[in-house]
């Protein structure tokens, strides 16, 4: 079976709308996963990852009227929900979550003071710690850059679908994609350089990890 | 082109985006004379191949476990038939059954369902996510199970709806029945012959029958004629006017002589009707002319049931025109009484005059009729004249 055999998440929707059941199921199997890893990257917690998904997906039960197929791919729509409710959550747990980040939103320096004799950022770090290091660097963006980082990054989304999804223009998630990345760069470097600082003197103090959620 | 320029395209220049291939050409060439933009060249490609290895390694690890997800679809598949009250299913749609089979028919060689084809279509992870999916038992059971009660439900819906449709069908046919009946008997009832027989029958009956009729007549002491001309005062004509209309009343009880037999008599068929009275604006200083016809009125209530009775059976209808009662000379010393008997008399007419009525000449020599009024002493009080 090919895959233009199988169907679009618009005739998915469509059934879905007409009440086919499996239709919904189906629809649901496809984009689950996406969504659920959205929600796990923008928040960090596996709870709030899958309570994120349930979300969308009764949204888009009782609301999928509203999807307007002009204005974007079905995914950038339920990315979009998957946003909304990640956003709600942080706002929810923003007052039980400390943020270590020493550097925290202070501005970043232009990139040519910050890039002058640097070494390769990650070049002396194992796969498993740079996943561990991107990571961490992920989840300490503001909410506003880490979700063009997840979408535009991660999930490979163009400039255009995520627009789409966080109904904003194409303008602004390139240059908030910009200025994330080279938030992301900052904060690897200081990660890094902490950790460099670590070895050399053991008993300083321990690398803080910066994460919106243990 | 300078840092300024570099630095806008160098995010799309680190992620390989598609651009123009001047374009790249010139930031390239920027690059290799600029040290500053070179290492900001080099840490955004190393960004970029952090956050490749970090996607890929989520996008193979981070999933919602099988058991959320199974958990996070029966919670969705649950809400999903309550938002749809009557689930309809699209005719290519595999059967329940149909995809029972399939499904154990994947789980043994691990091949993917057509159920599950798009998902496997879709990426290697929503495959392996599918796949863990349809494996779980559970999931499967559910889905078996929902889907015979939406069948067991359909066929209950299915058979109400014939229900329903049935029972309106008989509340019909029972209203148009109960309406034709109601209607039969209402017709009948106004238009039925034998009804009325039956009605003039019984009319009949009681104005053939004495007893009948003395079971409702009216009877009283009948004063002699001695006594009313004492109590009239010098009206002599017509307290004998009065007795003799009386005596031949009573004419028609032997038994009792002193009893008359009054009302819906078999000699007094004209009785039958209603009664009319007409309004004298003459006053009777002294004398309540308002009490002798309510006296009066509820002394011929039974009488005027009785002839109501009759009229409504025969169906003729007579109208009885009534003057006011005029008081009898010395009626005006007596008490006034609470109740009393209504005689019924023939006078002559010339009696009209001795209450200053006209009367017609030419008709001088016919009877009138006149209502009596006596009170429970059997004094006469009143009288009328009734045409």
């Amino acid at each position: 079976m090919g895959i233009s055999d199988s169907p679009s998440d618009v005739e998915l929707l469509r059934l879905m709308l007409a009440g086919d059941e499996d239709a919904f199921v189906a629809l649901y199997r496809r984009r689950q996963a996406g969504v659920y890893r959205f929600a796990m990257q923008m928040c960090g917690s596996p709870t709030v990852a899958e309570d994120v998904t349930q979300e969308v997906f009764i949204v888009l039960m009782r609301e999928a009227q509203k999807f307007d197929p002009t204005r974007g791919s079905l995914a950038a729509y339920l990315y979009g929900i998957a946003r909304n409710h990640v956003l709600r959550a942080l706002e929810r747990e923003r007052a039980f979550v400390p943020i270590a980040d020493e550097d925290g939103d202070a501005e970043v320096a232009p990139a040519h003071e910050k890039f002058i004799a640097q070494t390769d950022l990650l070049a002396d770090l194992s796969r498993n710690e740079t996943i561990e290091k991107v990571r961490q660097a992920v989840l300490a963006l503001p909410a506003h850059y880490r979700e063009i980082v997840v979408l535009c990054e991660l999930h490979e989304m163009s400039y255009t679908e995520a627009a789409a999804a966080l109904g904003c223009a194409v303008g602004t998630v390139r240059s908030r994609l910009h200025r994330g990345r080279a938030m992301l760069i900052e904060k690897l470097r200081a990660s890094v350089a902490t950790e460099a600082n670590d070895d050399q003197r053991p008993t300083t103090h321990t690398a803080k990890t910066v994460r919106c959620f243990a | 082109m300078n840092c300024q320029n570099f630095e806008h395209i160098i995010t799309d220049l680190a992620r390989d985006i598609l651009m123009d291939a001047a374009t790249r050409e010139q930031a390239l060439a920027h690059a290799g004379d600029c040290a500053p933009c070179a290492a900001h060249l080099a840490a955004e490609r190393t960004l970029s191949a952090g956050l490749r290895i970090f996607a890929l390694d989520a996008a193979a690890e981070v999933a919602p476990p099988q058991q959320a997800s199974a958990r996070i679809e029966s919670a969705l598949l649950s809400a999903f038939r309550q938002h749809h009250g009557a689930t309809k299913r699209v005719a290519a749609t595999p059967s329940p059954e149909s995809t029972i089979s399939t499904t154990h028919a994947s789980t043994d060689s691990n091949a993917t369902t057509p159920h599950a084809s798009p998902v496997a279509q879709a990426s290697p992870q929503t495959t392996q996510e599918a796949r863990s999916s349809i494996a779980a038992p559970v999931s499967i059971q559910e889905h078996v199970a929902a889907s015979q009660q939406r069948a067991r439900l359909r066929q209950s819906f299915s058979n109400r709806q014939s229900f329903l449709k049935f029972a309106t069908a008989a509340a019909a046919v029972v209203i148009v029945a109960l309406t034709t009946f109601f209607a039969a008997r209402t017709w009948q009832a106004d238009n039925a012959p034998t009804s009325f027989e039956q009605a003039r029958r019984e009319a009949t009956a009681d104005v053939a029958a004495p007893s009948a009729v003395t079971s409702v007549a009216e009877t009283f002491e009948t004063p002699n004629a001695d006594e009313l001309a004492a109590q009239s005062g010098g009206n002599k004509s017509v307290i004998d006017a009065a007795a003799a209309g009386l005596i031949e009343d009573s004419s028609e009880a032997e038994d009792e002589p002193r009893a008359i037999r009054q009302a819906s008599t078999a000699s007094w068929p004209r009785a039958v009707g209603t009664t009319t009275r007409t309004t004298n604006s003459r006053p009777h200083a002294g004398y309540s002319n308002a009490g002798m016809n309510a006296v009066a009125a509820a002394a011929s209530d039974n009488r005027h049931a009785r002839r109501a009775g009759q009229s409504s059976a025969t169906g003729a209808v007579e109208t009885e025109i009534a003057t006011d009662f005029f008081p009898l000379a010395g009626a005006m010393t007596l008490r006034q009484t609470d109740s009393g008997h209504v005689v019924r008399v023939e006078l002559p007419r010339s009696a009209l005059a001795s209450f200053g009525l006209p009367v017609n000449t030419e008709r001088l020599g016919e009877r009138v009729k006149a209502d009596v009024l006596f009170g429970d002493d059997g004094i006469a009080r009143a009288i009328r004249f009734v045409r």
